[in-house]
């Protein structure tokens, strides 16, 4: 049985002080941009969501096979990940680095909407970033292009933990190793090594992919 | 007053609770968490993808949730859960064991510690381990002490793994099929594994996790599983054994106060050296606490295979070598690592939005031709090795941030050493000429490095960080994983492993942990009076 502490030393718990250092989620970055910046006037507001539309089509763009990602309606589930109530904040953010000119996003020519998309993502890594990934499995998740990926012929759920996939079981006789690799060093058997040739003080070693 | 206080209802707590609980003693659970319920978990849903990186994302510090405490690291990506079954919730399963010279890496080269016990004195609790968790796989690797036949049958064998194998002989290295908490056949009231891929936990209980296979029988047996339940610190006595815990109840704000006449640390290798330090600096006066915090060395490759393999169906895990485990001086350092061959994500979103490398479908114009080439045709592996010590590396509290009930933030700090370094680079070296044997048309490594060059390893396992060993001025427990200085004090998470091994822990600490639930069993008259730790022989 548990004691209720009446006169719990009050220096061990202060909470509404300790309750002002809590930790701010991070929330895939949203945090990280702080830019000032004119909110689009209202009179723009309406071509909001088109902007988005006009982006997420360069990211993801359709063909014979595949939507293209406004088709099936990727914008609203992007604003809704990321923005919620507060999709005013993405336009914000991109007033400042995409070009919705009619030289840039708003362009006919392809090549101008590509490299206003290409700007974006110089300027701004970590929105571009988080655009795209959310962009991304957004539209693998959308039924329809769940169907295209099972058109090109291979298995595949959306869901596929509800009922898996079908596998034939493990096969003793075919499918039990045969190669006889393999050996241990038992307990008894490990005895010291030189180190003498290894020369772990003296060495830094550069390592990774850029050593 | 209960016998046994258990801090933590993750995968240690939950198979001390049992053992205990079963034996008739009043065993009492406190976890900061709560229940992790099969209808909230994002398997269900159409978004899981996006679910994986943001609610059910396993790194602490890139979700936010009330049941968890800061971790604020220099290096490290914190990967946790803090619920009933702990990271179980979120994990893989694989479940391979250590081998006998991880015990005795002391009289090898000096560079660790010798464990204060064998694998032979381990063994028999992997066995019980493995028969309550019902772990599949297939007995008769070489490469490993015999074993006796796993609960459930090996998992179906995947394309990736045909693949995998074909490499592996040609290179005429080690392979074998993986052990795994995922039962190949209905075992103990779980269904079988259906080859789903979405191995984050598992709802359907296919895969083990500790909520759903242990936890229940624990309670049953009489435990006393208190959930919301925040431990603020652990008290000593005059007499310099533990008198309890101060804890919260989250749900009523209320601190109180549970005796008991054994505490038992089961909070993780972050959580429990926290709960320590915050606790009045508790069994730390050798200043071993928190220190010696051990990852294993961790770099990867993704490779793309001209042919479908259907990475995304089956279990997530498909082989492991252990061609590389044992230490050869000619490689230019010490320890071992092995190769666990994962399969790939089940999710196509993932895949196109970069998983296990920097590959990623471009945006743009190539973006379907990229998805078109890669999908069903990646594959993915791990090296994992054996990282050496350093006191440096350690958990400590954050002077700055709190937890929202006021405990201390856990401070981590973590960098790779040159034996590490060298391993890493060998490991990558390999893991090139594994993608070139399979025949890989494109391949990626992977070394966890950041731009300005920082190792950000993803960190599943946090170990170390209480070690036993034979020496109380160089450990925190001994060999029962009982405090040197705190008599009635025991750990059974991660913590106490003096070595990483060369393979996912849990295994490894979850026989510890029956190891010492047994100990504290059959000799609980003596332990719940002693004032002297247990002499070793």
């Amino acid at each position: 049985m548990a004691t209720n502490l009446t006169k719990f030393p009050s220096s061990f718990f202060q909470k509404e002080e300790l309750n002002q250092n809590r930790i701010q989620p991070d929330d895939l970055g949203r945090t990280e941009l702080s830019i000032t910046t004119t909110i689009l006037s209202s009179s723009n507001r309406t071509e909001q969501p088109h902007i988005l539309k006009l982006l997420i089509d360069e990211l993801i763009p359709g063909d014979t096979l595949w939507p293209k990602a406004s088709e099936i309606g990727l914008d609203n589930v992007i604003l809704l990940r990321l923005f919620g109530q507060e999709s005013s904040a993405l336009f914000e953010q991109l007033a400042p680095v995409l070009d919705c000119s009619s030289d840039g996003l708003l362009s006919t020519a392809s090549a101008n909407r590509t490299s206003a998309v290409r700007r974006f993502e110089e300027l701004s890594p970590a929105l571009f970033e988080k655009i795209y990934t959310a962009a991304v499995l957004a539209y693998y998740e959308m039924p329809v292009v769940v169907e295209a990926i099972r058109a090109s012929g291979r298995p595949y759920s959306a869901s596929p933990h509800a009922d898996g996939y079908v596998m034939p079981a493990f096969d003793h006789e075919h499918d039990t190793p045969r190669h006889g690799r393999g050996s241990y060093m038992r307990t008894g058997d490990v005895t010291p090594l030189d180190l003498s040739s290894l020369d772990l003080d003296a060495v830094s070693t550069h390592w990774g992919l850029q050593r | 007053m209960c016998d046994i206080l258990i801090v933590g209802a993750g995968a240690t707590g939950a198979l001390a609770a049992l053992v205990l609980a079963q034996a008739g003693l009043d065993v009492v659970c406190l976890e900061q968490g709560a229940w992790v319920n099969d209808a909230d978990r994002p398997h269900h849903l159409a978004d899981w993808s996006w679910q994986r990186r943001t609610r059910w994302n396993p790194d602490v510090n890139r979700r936010d949730h009330a049941d968890d405490f800061p971790v604020k690291s220099d290096s490290s990506q914190i990967l946790m859960w803090n619920a009933v079954g702990g990271s179980t919730n979120v994990y893989g399963g694989l479940w391979p064991r250590y081998r006998p010279s991880d015990f005795r890496k002391g009289t090898e080269h000096g560079l660790q510690p010798d464990w204060p016990i064998t694998y032979e004195d381990i063994s028999p609790f992997y066995e019980s381990a493995d028969r309550i968790i019902g772990v599949s796989g297939l007995a008769g690797d070489l490469a490993m002490p015999p074993r006796e036949r796993c609960p459930t049958g090996p998992l179906p064998v995947s394309d990736v793994a045909r693949r995998l194998s074909a490499g592996f002989d040609k290179l005429d290295w080690h392979w074998w099929p993986v052990e795994a908490s995922v039962i190949s056949e209905d075992y103990d009231g779980r269904p079988a594994c259906n080859n789903c891929g979405v191995c984050n936990g598992c709802p359907r209980g296919s895969m083990n996790e500790f909520s759903t296979s242990i936890w229940p029988k624990a309670i049953r047996a009489g435990c006393d599983l208190r959930t919301h339940a925040r431990v603020l610190k652990i008290e000593k006595g005059a007499d310099g054994r533990a008198t309890g815990a101060y804890y919260i109840d989250r749900n009523s704000d209320q601190i109180l106060f549970q005796k008991a006449r054994i505490v038992v640390l089961a909070a993780n290798g972050v959580g429990t050296p926290r709960l320590l330090l915050a606790s009045n600096n508790l069994a730390n006066s050798n200043d071993q606490v928190g220190r010696n915090l051990l990852h294993h060395t961790l770099v990867a490759s993704e490779m793309w295979v001209d042919g479908p393999v259907d990475g995304h169906i089956g279990y997530a895990a498909s082989l492991i070598s252990r061609e590389f485990a044992e230490t050869d001086i000619s490689r230019g350092f010490v320890n071992g690592f092995n190769l666990n061959c994962v399969t790939s994500t089940p999710s196509a979103g993932e895949l196109a939005a970069g998983w296990f490398s920097s590959a990623r479908a471009p945006w743009g114009s190539g973006h379907h031709q990229w998805f078109e080439n890669h999908f069903g045709r990646s594959i993915g592996v791990f090296a994992i090795g054996d990282d050496l010590p350093n006191p440096e590396n350690r958990v400590s509290l954050d002077p700055e941030r709190t937890d929202s009930d006021g405990m201390p933030g856990a401070k981590v700090q973590y960098a790779p050493g040159e034996n590490d370094k060298r391993m890493m680079n060998y490991m990558l070296d390999r893991l090139k000429e594994l993608a070139q044997a399979c025949d890989a048309v494109e391949y990626r490594l992977q070394d966890y490095r950041d731009e300005g060059g920082v190792y950000r390893t993803p960190a599943w396992h946090m170990l170390g960080t209480c070690r036993m060993g034979k020496d109380p001025e160089t450990s925190v427990v001994n060999g029962w994983t009982q405090s040197w200085e705190v008599p009635n004090l025991f750990i059974v998470d991660g913590s106490v492993l003096a070595t990483g091994g060369t393979v996912n822990p849990t295994p490894t600490i979850s026989a510890m942990a029956l190891r010492t639930a047994t100990y504290i069993r059959d000799n609980f008259a003596v332990l719940s009076t002693a004032t002297k730790h247990t002499a070793m022989d």
